[in-house]
């Protein structure tokens, strides 16, 4: 029985090892397939649509990859694209007959010089550019060739639908979309990293009409060059940007250097009259004057070896409306000497008239001016010699002087609902006066020109004459004009110069801001203000009279407020 | 016993293997599918880039100015062209014939003006003002002399109803040209 036992236990103890064998390792495949049949319904049931999509989603992004994003106007108009074109190289190790290859290829692209061609194709590399951004017709025809060393590569080509429009806003890219100029410039990093568009301020409806009217009145009065500024006075965004000459940022590369020049922004000129806005705006900010101040104009100021004198001469005591309309050099220097010169150097600055401008161009004028801003200076830069800064700069002040006091900073990015941040430079009483006193110019005064009836336009004229060489020349002028309308709540500044204007017969002669730059303002308000949903008004109307009404005449108590040094 | 289980698991193992091919073919068919569709997007999305520069390019505002010269006889809108619906007089509907207004005013405008043409593409003007009688129906007529002559003039060559239709765009542009500059459909 020991023996059954010992037998049987020994028996017992083989199949219980046996077993639990079986049982571990049955459990391990049981824990197996439980895992594998888990991860089976995950799979099949819950997770189905999730990689299937991302793998579909990432081949398409794979395949459209932009080397450079788009830009567009406010309304999405395309300003700026790529297209795919084929750019031809040689591989000249492959190709045993440089010379005969070289004159092939030269019978079907002229273009390129036979000499050169074949000198490349002797050499040993392997990769040469022969021909970039070739049509379909000319790749066609290289193909036709037949020739094994030649190949193609697809190859991104930036493109400017809208060629010489928006040319100065927008710049160009080399051959490698390596942004050189503008927008293309200065948002380069962003521009070939992100696929969204970049979306301008620019309205290419404005921009034609301010483009069109300029080169009109370019060509009357033969001037060299202008430049046109639209401007939103609430949010500092530029509507339209346009510098005459320009060129044709599909051809950047043979273009000469003046059609190149940004003379809206790179510009630097001194825009004379124009600044007796600010002139104006700083001494009533002050208090230096008033609006029923009197100045003495009988007879011009000699100053050192200067001499200030009018050009529009009243020869008489004025007021400081009076001034202002009759663009007074006499009266606006005395005002300025009663500002100060450190009390003026001070507001031009927060004007922004001594920096650079906000605008994001890499096309920006320093400006000029003196570094001791002595009392002469001071008498001056009242009415605009002896400072020089863009047409933008005085654009983007003027817009604070009418909209409250609020100076935005100018920008060519749409913003939409998230306006910059403006800062306060004078007050909103102060600015309301301006109101007043830029309307008075255009209904009396010398910017009779620029009214396009119903929008009650406001503004200032500037004539200056250019210096060359250090001395100014009377016959090269620079012929300036800042309009704003409508005057009753200012919505848009509308700012041009023209380069050295030659006067005609039917301005008598003249080639001052009043019968050159005036006019383009005047038509360009016309056409735009339907554009912006501005509706005309009645100018004649009592209130509209009344917001704008402003005391011209002299008070009786000659001697209140004169100021005589 | 055990051969029918051997049998059945057999046959399943068959059954399994043959879906199996049939899965993995239809799944690669339907990557053929797949690469040939995202070929088909990538090509028309690159036609898609295409035409949208070539339709920048085609209007240009300057290629379109021109055009609208050549062919449209048609000028910029002037400040003295436009009026507020207020502004304009009131005809009755017809049928209703208020005390007040002499049959003048009721004599329907000329037809040749694009305003009144406009206003009658559009029937059912809202009066601008609650406090109007409701059962006047706007209806322009020119208020103001020549001066503010009509900015489509019927060209030669156009008969009634083209000038209808150009009227009619008109109104679309003036329409549009109320709102925010922004806000225009292109």
């Amino acid at each position: 029985m020991s023996e059954g036992l010992s037998y049987d236990t020994t028996q017992k103890k083989a199949l219980d090892v046996a077993r639990t064998r079986l049982l571990v390792g049955g459990a391990l495949m049981a824990a197996a397939f439980l895992v594998i049949g888990v991860r089976l319904v995950d799979v099949t049931v819950f997770g189905e649509s999730g990689p299937s999509r991302q793998s579909i989603a990432r081949n398409i992004a794979t395949e459209s990859q932009m080397d450079r994003a788009d830009i567009v106007d406010r309304n999405g108009v395309l300003l700026a694209t790529n297209l795919t074109t084929a750019s031809l190289y040689g591989n000249p190790s492959r190709i045993f007959d440089p010379r005969a290859a070289a004159r092939a290829l030269v019978g079907v692209l002229p273009e390129l010089s036979e000499a050169e061609v074949a000198a490349q194709l002797s050499t040993d590399r392997e990769f040469i550019w022969l021909s970039r951004n070739l049509t379909p017709r000319q790749q066609y025809e290289v193909n036709r060739l037949g020739i094994p060393g030649f190949d193609f590569r697809s190859e991104q080509r930036r493109v400017y639908p809208l060629g010489r429009l928006t040319a100065h806003i927008v710049g160009f890219t080399s051959i490698d979309n390596d942004g050189l100029a503008g927008i293309e410039k200065s948002f380069d990093a962003a521009l070939s990293e992100r696929r969204a568009p970049v979306t301008l301020s620019i309205d290419i409806r404005v921009q034609q009409i301010m483009r069109r009217e300029l080169a009109a009145q370019i060509v009357k009065f033969k001037a060299i060059g202008g430049s046109g500024v639209v401007l939103d006075v609430r949010t500092g965004e530029i509507v339209a940007l346009v510098s005459l000459p320009d060129f044709d940022p599909n051809e950047a590369g043979e273009v000469p250097d003046d059609a190149r020049f940004n003379r809206s922004t790179l510009g630097a000129y001194e825009l004379g009259s124009i600044f007796k806005i600010f002139n104006h705006a700083i001494a009533l900010e002050t208090g230096a004057a008033s609006l029923t101040s009197i100045y003495d104009a009988r007879k011009p100021i000699r100053v050192a070896r200067f001499r200030i004198s009018d050009f529009h001469p009243e020869n008489r005591w004025l007021t400081v409306p009076e001034i202002f309309m009759y663009s007074s050099n006499i009266g606006s220097a005395k005002m300025a000497l009663d500002i100060g010169s450190v009390t003026q150097r001070k507001y031009m600055s927060d004007f922004g008239m001594l920096r650079r401008s906000s605008v994001e161009l890499p096309e920006q004028a320093r400006p000029m001016y003196p570094a001791t801003w002595r009392e002469i200076n001071t008498m001056t830069i009242a009415y605009g010699h002896g400072i020089a800064v863009s047409p933008l700069h005085v654009a983007t002040a003027a817009a604070a002087m009418v909209n409250g006091g609020i100076l935005y900073p100018a920008t060519l990015i749409r913003r939409g609902d998230s306006p910059a941040k403006g800062k306060r430079v004078i007050s909103a009483q102060t600015s309301e006066k301006m109101r007043r006193l830029l309307r008075l110019v255009v209904k009396n005064g010398t910017g009779r020109n620029a009214d396009a009836p119903g929008y009650v336009v406001g503004g200032k004229t500037g004539t200056a004459e250019k210096q060359v060489d250090g001395r100014y020349k009377s016959n090269a002028l620079i012929s300036s004009f800042v309009g704003v309308f409508p005057m009753t709540a200012p919505r848009y500044v509308v700012m041009t110069h023209l380069d050295e204007p030659k006067g005609i017969k039917e301005s008598y002669g003249f080639a001052t801001a009043g019968w050159t730059a005036a006019p383009v303002v005047g038509r360009v308000i016309a056409q735009i203000a339907p554009l912006f949903g501005i509706a005309p008004v009645d100018e004649s109307a009592p209130d509209i009279r009344r917001i704008l009404a402003i005391n011209v005449a002299a008070p009786r108590t000659r001697g209140r407020g004169v100021a005589t040094n | 016993m055990k051969r029918p289980a051997a049998l059945i698991l057999f046959a399943l193992s068959i059954f399994a293997g043959g879906a199996l091919f049939s899965v993995a073919f239809e799944v690669s068919e339907l990557d053929d599918r797949l690469i040939a569709l995202n070929e088909e997007i990538t090509r028309d999305r690159d036609a898609i880039h295409v035409l949208r520069a070539e339709w920048s390019y085609l209007n240009q505002p300057e290629r379109l100015e021109s055009l609208s010269r050549r062919y449209l006889d048609l000028q910029p809108l002037k400040g003295s062209q436009f009026s507020e619906i207020a502004a304009l007089p009131m005809r009755p509907l017809p049928g209703i014939v208020p005390a007040a207004a002499p049959p003048e005013e009721a004599a329907p405008a000329e037809p040749d003006t694009p305003i009144a043409n406009a206003a009658q593409a559009r029937p059912r003007v809202k009066p601008a003002t609650p406090r109007r009688p409701s059962r006047y129906l706007l209806l322009a007529s020119q208020p103001s002399p020549p001066r503010s002559a009509p900015s489509v003039k019927p060209a030669t060559g156009m008969n009634a109803s083209d000038t209808a239709a150009l009227n009619a765009s008109l109104r679309a542009i003036i329409g549009n040209g109320a709102r925010e500059a922004g806000g225009m459909p292109r």
